[in-house]
């Protein structure tokens, strides 16, 4: 038995706010490729859909224990032609002057390019396995994204919702230490991203407004290297 | 429909701290001579580090920053990269639309500009990104961010880019956006 992706079907609010907000995306998504990001939001084939989860640098350092619990939003990917693109329906509340409540699906944002061709390859490869790999079973294809920690990945949850069974895929990281295509446990990962996370962690804001910071530059040797091989 | 978009090459960060010599060294190429070598992130970075503002420089490890990449990876601020490549166009003000418009509509001859963004995460993490357009009618911005690296532009709406940039939220729903900082064409 090999990994088995379960769908996991959009909303229809979700599905209605991408529809809603495509055609403000003409210039990124063209109609053909409007018509099968909506096909690929309502279970057709040709992509993937996946429910967006982030957690930052407190969530990090609790290690597993700090998977987060609340979606963030949704992603619909599909290639068109040679091209590679998701769109990205936030339900995140927002504040200003257009202020949206929390779990109000919006269309945000349209992105194209490698890394989102890296997620839709790492999704088809993980239900290629052959049997007799150590891991297998169902899981739900979601995404942890890390903001500002650099890394995104493909988040592989049980039917029974318990993040400690779970998996991760990083596709795309800045962080060193990572194998591509390699699955790993929560304690795993975390343990890999927590050396940038400690580096962020209780330090103060580097960049103000209006303020000439170039004193705030440190040189290499007075800042612990985050680089390969470095103890943490 | 106005729409304005200045040529960008989003070169990858690379490093996980070198978001400022990134978007320092990709905003730089936008707005260059044409005859001026394009800069990679590395040699802002050494730039920076090489002692311009301090004699004498001190040595860097393992050679510099493109020669050890992993053992040069550390932060810095994105107003010292722009002052030493002397394209720094006033202090950062607020993350305004008008601000991406005027820069990036910019008729010659002094040229249209990308723009600097300052992202502060709520989480705590700072990270610094690039504009390479803007649509006036829909109010969307093209985002280069270093971080995703060539080819891997992200249209946004505005608001969203403000306040919810990365799926990110603020607590108290304030903007993440912080700061734009414009650019001076050579």
């Amino acid at each position: 038995m090999s990994i088995q992706l379960l769908p996991q079907p959009l909303p229809a609010n979700v599905i209605q706010a991408l529809n809603a907000g495509l055609p403000a995306f003409s210039r990124s998504a063209n109609a053909a490729a409007q018509v099968q990001l909506m096909n690929v939001a309502q279970g057709g084939a040709g992509g993937s859909t996946y429910e967006v989860f982030t957690t930052g640098i407190s969530g990090v350092m609790q290690g597993p224990a700090g998977m987060p619990n609340q979606p963030a939003g949704w992603r619909v990917a599909t290639r068109v032609g040679l091209v590679n693109m998701a769109a990205d329906i936030y339900t995140v509340p927002r504040g200003g002057a257009s202020p949206v409540a929390a779990g109000t699906p919006r269309l945000a944002c349209v992105q194209t390019g490698t890394v989102v061709e890296r997620m839709l390859l790492a999704t088809v490869k993980l239900t290629r396995w052959p049997d007799g790999q150590p891991v297998s079973g169902q899981y739900i294809a979601r995404l942890l994204i890390l903001p500002g920690l650099f890394t995104e990945s493909i988040w592989l949850v049980p039917p029974s919702d318990d993040a400690t069974q779970s998996l991760l895929v990083p596709y795309h990281t800045l962080v060193r230490g990572f194998a591509p295509d390699m699955l790993y446990t929560p304690s795993e990962f975390f343990a890999l991203i927590r050396p940038v996370a400690e580096y962020w962690k209780d330090r103060p804001r580097l960049h103000k407004p209006a303020v000439s910071t170039s004193s705030a530059v440190k040189r290499p040797a007075e800042t612990p290297s985050r680089g390969r091989g470095q103890a943490v | 429909m106005a729409f304005f978009q200045i040529p960008f090459t989003n070169q990858s960060q690379v490093e996980t701290n070198w978001c400022w010599a990134a978007v320092a060294a990709n905003v730089y190429n936008a707005v260059k001579p044409a005859a001026a070598a394009a800069l990679a992130p590395c040699d802002v970075a050494g730039r920076v580090w090489g002692g311009i503002a301090s004699l004498p420089p001190a040595p860097l490890p393992q050679g510099g920053p493109c020669q050890h990449p992993d053992l040069n990876n550390s932060t810095g601020t994105l107003r010292s990269a722009l002052d030493n490549l002397g394209i720094t166009d006033g202090n950062q003000g607020t993350a305004k639309l008008a601000t991406a418009t005027t820069e990036l509509s910019e008729a010659l001859p002094s040229g249209n500009e990308s723009v600097c963004a300052e992202v502060d995460f709520p989480n705590g993490a700072t990270h610094f990104i690039a504009l390479s357009a803007v649509d006036t009618d829909q109010q969307h911005l093209w985002i280069e961010d270093p971080e995703l690296g060539p080819g891997n532009t992200v249209e946004f709406t505005y608001q969203d880019f403000l306040f919810n940039y990365n799926f990110s939220t603020d607590p108290a729903l304030a903007k993440i956006v912080v700061g734009f900082q414009k650019v001076e064409r050579h």
